[in-house]
């Protein structure tokens, strides 16, 4: 787990480059191009209940509003894919309702947050990794009604979506969200 | 988190949504809509401005019941639905596939034309 610097922290960071940048004698124009940018990585466990997923959803929208570069359009959508990708879990990794843990794993950079969520459900059939898009409008209507499509959904809004299967033992759901860029 | 309101003055049922409709919330929206999808000639109306989020599973609950619903010469439509949850509809390739109105008499008249 890497840890988090406080701002304090940072602020020190930043003193302490202008501070040393002059000592050192190095040009106003060379420190202006010293940037520093820091990473957060946050996890958080919830019971695995359908109770849980609208704070789970607020709590990863609001952890994406520190990077200050996603837009709101980002925001709902980063909101959208954990909701899709928890309610996933939920509905088909544990037998009963509220047994077991959702482990939620945020690495946040200055212009990129990837959200992984591991699995250690039963049935090994949690995200269905090959959920190919649907044939026609029938069976697609039909999995829309039966919460199907929550994967379809997440890979449209999401930049990177990707699976990693350990057989039997875990899976592992990685998405990525890229801040677009600013428009005005 | 949902708060569900359902009025019929007179031909229409006017269902009013606010909060969010997502797996947990879905389920009492479902229980709302199966009588009304099992009698014939249901005109729904959602007046939905105070619907903040919806996800799949809420969109869902609207495909579940459609088929039997148009069926019956019966329908579901929407008004005053926010443009962030539009855009998931639109997200689910739905938007065609629903009428959409701005103000709940708009909605209301669609029915009496």
């Amino acid at each position: 787990m890497k840890i988090l610097l406080m701002k304090t922290q940072l602020d020190d960071l930043a003193i302490f480059l202008e501070e040393k940048g002059k000592e050192l004698g190095i040009p106003e124009d060379e420190m202006e191009q010293v940037v520093i940018d820091t990473a957060a990585s946050i996890r958080l466990t919830f019971p695995s209940h359908t109770s849980q997923l609208e704070l789970i959803r607020r709590i990863t929208k609001k952890i994406a509003t520190y990077s200050e570069s996603f837009n709101e359009e980002n925001l709902e959508d980063i909101g959208l894919a954990i909701d899709e990708a928890c309610t996933n879990v939920i509905a088909h990794s544990y037998r009963k309702p509220g047994e077991g843990k959702i482990a939620v794993d945020i690495d946040l950079e200055p212009n990129k947050i990837t959200i992984r969520l591991t699995d250690r459900g039963e049935e090994g059939q949690t995200f269905n990794p090959n959920n190919l898009s649907p044939v026609d409008k029938e069976e697609y209507l039909q999995r829309l009604s039966k919460g199907g499509l929550g994967v379809y959904l997440i890979k449209k809004i999401m930049d990177e979506v990707e699976y990693t299967v350990v057989p039997g033992i875990s899976n592992t759901l990685t998405m990525v969200k890229f801040a677009s860029p600013a428009k005005k | 988190m949902l708060t569900i309101n359902h009025e019929k003055p007179t031909t229409v049922d006017i269902i009013e949504l606010a909060g969010i409709l997502n797996a947990d919330t879905s389920p009492r929206l479902e229980a709302l809509l199966e009588p009304l999808a099992n009698s014939d000639n249901s005109q729904i109306l959602f007046h939905i401005p105070e619907l903040t989020y919806i996800s799949s599973a809420g969109i869902g609950c609207f495909i579940g019941v459609i088929k039997r619903i148009r069926e019956k010469n019966g329908d579901i439509r929407f008004s005053g639905m926010a443009p962030k949850v539009k855009r998931v509809f639109k997200l689910l390739d739905m938007d065609d596939f629903f009428k959409f109105f701005d103000t709940k008499e708009q909605g209301i008249d669609s029915y009496n034309p």
